[in-house]
């Protein structure tokens, strides 16, 4: 995953999850952000719909647990490329 | 013969909940957190002994007193609600009764959550369409709150109670709205994700793993809704031959007003398309698109000619999409 793509995916998720841009990074996981709880799941599944196009399955929205994460369901669906 | 929208009526519990009250001394959360995260600013929340049947027979009470109907015109009673009375006599027998509707009545409940309207709409039009019926009281009720642990305030802070009457008649004379096609679907494979897991007969005697209150796996059904609502009315509009631009208006089960939000955004609709109201009653599951209904009839909102989808989504996995075309306010 390229680093403009990377920014991107790091401002959509600083403002679903009203947080600092600061504060994530390629490496950062759910429990070193307050705001990574489950309301912020949901948050983060509608982003990934609304600026990627990606559908989460059901059983697949709770291992969005960190970026790398996240970064692996982009791939997986042909987003990042 | 088809089926129209008579009349709607609505009855909410009188207690007010606010956010203060529901958080206080629960670490981590505050008003301005369940604000922020789901923009519900307070609650009504039923007393002890009161039901969501009474809070339908209120409803139902309202529509008859506003239409001067004859009650004994109905001939179908259809009572949409997960809060029933007693596991048995289903509660629509019950509010037959307590409603002095025809014996000739038949009535019946309906186990559906948010996907209820939508669901209710579906079967009633068939009915109606069919002959089978010409009069249908369709009564949407739930006292979610008695299902929810305050100690878990990322589910309790999202529901409140309340119900709602819908008149449905074969009849076009007077209508309000006439009602098309509905779709409905499940996936049973998500009922995991939005379940009381015990008190019912798969573990009558609730224990710590399996407790007698609302469990919820919001981003599985932030993540089922997001595909599912697209896919439907797809679905629907494709075979109603309409296209998603033609659609004036997209009535949303009310889940919060953040979810319809970030649904609609997710969807890439016009949010001017999409009304997010019930910020202070909060999900009461399949009777948020009636009440919606009937405040946008208090406010004119509902004008002749205007394109409706309406879409429910839900514990189930359940959803129904129904389209409809308003025929004049009221």
């Amino acid at each position: 995953m390229n680093a403009g793509a990377t920014n991107d995916l790091l401002n959509h998720l600083a403002e679903c999850l009203i947080v600092d841009r600061k504060r994530l990074s390629a490496e950062t996981a759910a429990g070193d952000i307050e705001a990574w709880d489950s309301m912020g799941l949901v948050e983060i599944v509608f982003m990934l719909q609304r600026e990627y196009g990606v559908s989460v399955p059901p059983e697949n929205a709770g291992k969005l647990n960190s970026v790398p994460a996240i970064i692996e369901v982009l791939t997986a669906a042909g987003k990042l490329a | 013969m088809t089926a129209y929208i008579h009349a709607v009526a609505m009855a909410l519990p009188e207690r007010v909940q606010s956010n203060s009250e529901l958080c206080a001394g629960v670490p981590g959360w505050s008003d301005e957190k369940i604000v922020a995260k789901t923009g519900i600013i307070s609650r009504r929340i039923s007393a002890p002994d009161e039901t969501a049947s009474d809070l339908a027979v209120q409803a139902a009470e309202k529509l008859f007193a506003a239409t001067g109907m004859d009650r004994n015109s109905i001939d179908a009673l259809m009572y949409c609600s997960q809060s029933p009375d007693y596991f048995l006599p289903a509660t629509s027998c019950l509010i037959q009764d307590r409603l002095q509707l025809p014996t000739l009545c038949a009535a019946f409940d309906i186990n559906q959550g948010c996907s209820g309207f939508p669901y209710s709409l579906w079967l009633a039009r068939a009915l109606l369409h069919s002959g089978s019926a010409r009069k249908i009281l369709l009564l949407t009720s739930e006292t979610y709150s008695k299902y929810c642990d305050n100690a878990d305030l990322g589910t309790a802070s999202l529901f409140g109670d309340g119900g709602a009457a819908t008149l449905l008649s074969s009849d076009p004379e007077g209508a309000l709205a006439e009602v098309g096609l509905s779709f409905c679907g499940t996936d049973g494979s998500g009922g995991k994700h939005l379940l009381i897991p015990g008190g019912c007969s798969r573990q009558a005697v609730p224990s710590e793993t399996a407790p007698r209150r609302l469990i919820m796996n919001g981003a599985a059904v932030a993540s089922f809704a997001a595909g599912t609502v697209k896919n439907g009315i797809d679905r629907l509009l494709t075979a109603a031959g309409k296209d998603w631009s033609e659609i004036d208006r997209f009535l949303f089960h009310q889940a919060n007003p953040g979810f319809v939000r970030r649904l609609t955004a997710a969807l890439h609709l016009p949010p001017e398309k999409v009304p997010v109201d019930l910020a202070d009653v909060g999900n009461t599951g399949s009777a948020t698109i009636p009440m919606m209904l009937r405040r946008q009839l208090d406010r004119g909102e509902l004008t002749p000619g205007l394109k409706c989808v309406m879409a429910g989504f839900g514990t189930g996995f359940s959803w129904g999409m129904t389209y409809a075309e308003w025929l004049r306010g009221e």
